[in-house]
């Protein structure tokens, strides 16, 4: 007779010393868990859970300023340079990681309209103002020695109200009255374009095509100066920013509330709209990735959008912080500025519950599984409802749910004005959001 | 819209199904008569049995083709299963010099390597344990000492009885990766032992009657459930709590994943108690009589109990009346058990049938006469199946499948069983009586290969507390339970279509047009504004009636799933007089 029955050798499950790692035998023959989807659904709840947990955005302030922070701008070669300019014609030049101030330089009489930083070499940087002037200022290489005089100056007869860099140049435009392209230690512009009689408020050069430059003009229009397409809309946009990666994609601030994103190709109406501010949008950027884009509202808040969705992702704000003008996505994408009425530069991580610091193997891998997790479970009610929810300063809450209540009293004042005209209601034509936005040519 | 409703509630479904006998005409019916037995042999003739000298000598043969096979223990049949190809290549036939031809001799050696790797770990997971008698003897013929002298040392060890006539009938649990044994004597004896060192870690006399023992998620924790309440002790015996609200609790079952600890009490209350935080999940009647029979389906959770008037039932924590209820016996259910994978129920009977059911479909497979006498029924996890026949164990093979003839394996233990368990991972099953416990062997009825991250048999104190807590992160919330675990994976879409119906008679409803035409009235009231402002009066009355209508659906719809119960109510001193329901 032959009798076979299971004999383990101890030796190949158990481990020899203490010292070793514990011997791991796996069967993968064996059918799968039956528990694994709800298993995995558990871990995806705790997991967006402990996000919001671990939701502290806020890492630093910035304090210095005597009047309101509403100009920054980020060093295009180094991450941790950012220049920051208030009401008073101050300009300060920050470094992120030791959260100190480098150079504090008077750079204009009265208001700064703003700042740019050389694109070509990131030595030196250009500042316009109220006062009629453009200043051109080297960056020294120990900024100890305070910078006192720019080394060039440019009077100007009308007020110069935006600036910025061409991509890969040290040429930068101003805006203003008319458009105009200057080079370096030039008295007169390379070139002066003139788009009517208002004025132009904000211009941003395109990233990667060095003649693509968009501006905003007091008569509520966008412009793209290459093409000469010109748009209005309804209301003034306030700031615009170029997205870096896509570079033909650009976002709007409006005064309205709202936020749209335009694809510089088709300017009829914009491709996006971006709505959940409760107050005027006053300043946007792009993250460097091009994925998302912060934004700072007059609600007191700071919000931030993934590039392709219409609600926000995530909402900051403090008790102290008052009227954000201006925000600022850093260069390695890890953090988010904000410039307010207060005077304060306050810095802000990307992302809320990031973790800061080097990241051991295991944590790095823990972390993208629960990303992962979340990301597949993401539209189960429970979880939705938590990774959706935020607290916010009573103000904002309410705020929004007049606008909600505005929103739907309008759609019903138009339906009821439709059917009072007589239109049944498959004739009542559907105009998307994102054309209600502009003036209707 | 599709995707985002989904699947959470639990849905009631019921089935009430009667039992069909489906029982082949032939052999499972009525046992076999040797003589019968003996002339199915011959004319079968059939599989040659393993270790005859003639099977040996073809594989021999065989063995000699191939040179590296031999040494692994392989057959060239074995091998030629997985070779795709190597051993086509000729390294010789190369051209580019000597260089070619070796660097293609160990190219060759290599891919050798992997086809034989591959076919022994096939034969690793096809192989299973068995017993091959020498001559024509049945094998349920042969005595559990006759087994224990054929195998090697360790194996023999794990058969032993342990004679405690004093305290019993037992009731034996197992841990969940089968390392540890504890014992509950009907006197009050309770012991927990690691049974295959055969150290005892605890031994106490609880002083009472002592109906059901289990452990709880590690070796630590065990529940007994005695006279009046039930207990948990710890692994040296010492009370930790006595859980005053399971109440004479008959049955226990642990379920590991939700960290719930179930009862039937013999008033036909079932109990669900998480034990990781201490608080009553769920209890209610379930007027069905005494649950003495239950036990759990281990892939989803729910509770199968088996009542006198021969129906099952499943039960969550989640609807106080059954999910389903079939009809499987035409007398009292007297054993049941569900095997790992959640697809075979085993029933048995007061009718003498032990009965296999797909518990997916609710559908009768196969059925078995058993003698009298037939009680407890459990079943491994390669589906052997082992019954309780009054003083006797009897095991089962291929039941599930249809081909049982006849018992695998019978053992006496001298006294009435009363519990039945095996063990995970090892062909072992313990049997718990009225003389005390007996290990016994059964070969094949465990997984011989062990998955260490599911369940580890030599798991250390340090790998315990480290799965003690990555399992209670993990602990699966009880409203998950349903009959479906993968349900959490789709779209509900009878929920889905049934919102998308209530939303659209709240949003599309119209005003209604209020038609009345006021009765005339003389002198001059029945003129002018008399009239209008009588209409005006009742219009109005039907439009506030019609619009508390709506807003009654509309709270309705929005209060959805947290109906108003008495607890949101403000509470009132009178309260406690009022009648509960």
């Amino acid at each position: 007779m032959k009798v076979k029955v299971i004999s383990r050798n101890p030796n190949t499950y158990q481990r020899e010393t203490t010292k070793q790692l514990h011997k791991v035998v796996r069967n993968f023959n064996l059918p799968a868990d039956p528990f694994r989807a709800q298993t995995e659904y558990t871990r995806a709840l705790n997991a967006t859970k402990l996000e919001r947990v671990f939701a502290k955005p806020f890492v630093a302030s910035l304090d210095g300023h005597l009047e309101g922070v509403h100009v920054l701008a980020k060093h295009p070669k180094q991450p941790s340079t950012i220049l920051s300019g208030a009401r008073d014609g101050q300009v300060k030049i920050w470094n992120l990681p030791t959260r100190t101030c480098q150079a504090t330089i008077q750079a204009h009489h009265g208001l700064l309209n703003g700042v740019s930083v050389d694109n070509d070499a990131g030595d030196s940087f250009v500042t316009v103002g109220q006062d009629c002037q453009i200043k051109y200022w080297k960056i020294p290489r120990n900024l100890q020695d305070n910078i006192k005089q720019p080394s060039h100056s440019v009077a100007l007869t009308g007020v110069a109200h935006g600036v910025s860099h061409l991509a890969h140049s040290s040429d930068y435009v101003t805006c203003g009255e008319d458009v105009s392209v200057w080079r370096v230690n030039r008295d007169t512009p390379l070139r002066a374009f003139s788009l009517g009689h208002d004025t132009i408020h904000t211009i941003r050069a395109n990233p990667i095509e060095e003649n693509v430059i968009i501006g905003a003009m007091t008569d509520r229009s966008i412009f793209v100066l290459d093409t000469r397409q010109q748009v209005t809309m309804k209301l003034r946009p306030n700031a615009l920013s170029w997205n870096p990666m896509e570079a033909f994609i650009f976002t709007v601030a409006s005064e309205d509330y709202s936020l749209y994103t335009f694809d510089m190709r088709y300017l009829q109406h914009p491709c996006m709209a971006h709505n959940g501010c409760t107050s005027a949008v006053l300043d946007v950027d792009y993250s460097p990735t091009g994925q998302e884009f912060v934004v700072g509202s007059y609600d007191r808040s700071v919000r931030i959008f993934k590039a392709r969705e219409q609600s926000s992702r995530d909402v900051y704000y403090t008790k102290r912080m008052n009227t954000v003008l201006s925000v600022l996505w850093s260069a390695d994408n890890k953090f988010v500025l904000s410039g307010s009425n207060e005077m304060n530069v306050r810095v802000w991580k990307a992302n809320a519950s990031e973790k800061l610091g080097p990241l051991a193997k295991r944590e790095k891998d823990a972390f993208a599984y629960n990303e992962k997790l979340r990301e597949t479970y993401k539209e189960h009610p429970e979880i939705r409802r938590i990774a959706r929810h935020r607290n916010v300063p009573k103000h904002i809450f309410n705020a929004a749910k007049e606008h909600q209540t505005i929103r739907n009293s309008k759609s019903r004042k138009e339906l009821n004005r439709a059917k009072a005209e007589g239109k049944s209601e498959e004739d009542i034509e559907f105009v998307p959001a994102v054309k209600k936005a502009m003036v209707q040519k | 819209m599709m995707r985002e409703v989904l699947k959470c509630q639990q849905r009631v479904k019921k089935i009430v199904l009667t039992a069909q006998d489906v029982t082949p005409a032939s052999g499972a019916e009525k046992p076999l008569k040797w003589k019968q037995y003996l002339k199915l042999k011959r004319r079968k003739d059939g599989p040659k049995k393993i270790g005859t000298k003639k099977a040996i000598g073809g594989e021999k043969k065989k063995k000699k083709l191939n040179k590296k096979g031999k040494k692994s223990g392989l057959t060239a049949a074995q091998i030629e299963r997985h070779d795709t190809g190597a051993s086509n290549i000729d390294p010789t036939s190369m051209r580019g010099g000597k260089l070619q031809v070796k660097r293609f001799e160990k190219l060759k050696e290599k891919f050798e390597k992997r086809v034989e790797l591959t076919a022994k770990a096939e034969r690793r997971l096809r192989e299973v344990g068995y017993i091959a008698p020498t001559d024509e003897e049945p094998s349920y013929n042969l005595r559990q000492s006759q087994i224990a002298d054929e195998v090697d040392l360790a194996s023999k060890a794990k058969f032993f009885e342990l004679k405690l006539p004093q305290f019993g009938p037992y009731h034996i649990d197992y841990t969940e990766n089968g390392r540890h044994l504890l014992l509950g004597g009907r006197r009050g004896h309770v012991a927990a032992l690691d049974w295959q060192t055969k150290s005892l870690h605890c031994e106490t006399n609880v002083m009472e009657t002592v109906k059901d023992v289990k452990y709880l998620h590690t070796e630590n924790f065990m529940a007994v459930a005695q006279k009046h309440y039930t207990y948990v002790y710890d692994n040296v015996g010492t009370e930790l709590h006595c859980l005053k609200s399971l109440y004479d609790i008959v049955k226990l079952e642990f379920l590991p994943h939700h960290f719930l600890l179930v009862g039937t009490a013999r008033n036909s209350f079932i109990y669900w108690l998480d034990v990781s935080v201490g608080k009553m999940v769920m209890n209610f009647p379930t007027k069905c009589g005494p649950l003495n029979v239950m036990c759990k389906n281990p892939a989803n959770a729910i509770i199968h109990t088996g009542q006198t008037d021969g129906t099952v039932a499943l039960w969550s924590p989640n609807a106080k009346e059954p999910l389903v209820k079939m009809l499987a016996h035409k007398s009292a259910i007297k054993g049941i058990a569900v095997d790992e994978q959640g697809k075979y129920m085993i029933t048995t009977g007061l009718d003498k049938k032990c009965r296999v059911w797909d518990v997916r479909m609710y559908r009768q497979l196969h059925a078995y006469a058993m003698p009298f006498g037939v009680a407890d029924v459990a079943i491994s996890q390669k589906n052997t199946i082992a019954c309780s026949v009054g003083n006797y164990v009897q095991v089962f093979k291929d039941t599930t499948t249809g081909h049982c003839k006849e018992p695998f394996l019978v053992h006496n233990c001298g006294g009435a069983v009363t519990d039945l368990k095996f063990v995970p991972w090892e062909d072992v099953l313990g049997v718990g009586h009225e003389n005390g416990f007996t290990s016994m062997l059964v070969p094949g009825s465990g997984e011989a290969n062990v998955d260490m991250l599911r369940s580890n048999p030599y798991e250390t104190k340090s790998q315990r507390r480290e799965r003690e807590v990555k399992q209670l992160l993990d602990k699966l919330q009880p409203e998950l339970i349903c009959l479906d675990p993968n349900d959490i994976n789709r779209v509900n879409e009878d929920l889905l279509e049934q919102e998308m119906e209530e939303r659209k008679k709240i949003l599309y409803v119209r005003p209604v047009e209020v038609q009345y035409t006021p009765k005339h009235k003389m002198r001059g009231r029945g003129v002018g504004t008399h009239k209008e402002s009588r209409k005006q009066v009742v219009k109005e009355k039907i439009r506030v009636e019609h619009n508390k209508e709506k807003e009654q659906l509309e709270r309705e719809l929005s209060l959805r799933g947290k109906k108003e119960t008495e607890d949101d109510r403000p509470k009132h001193v009178l309260d406690r007089f009022r009648k509960k329901n």
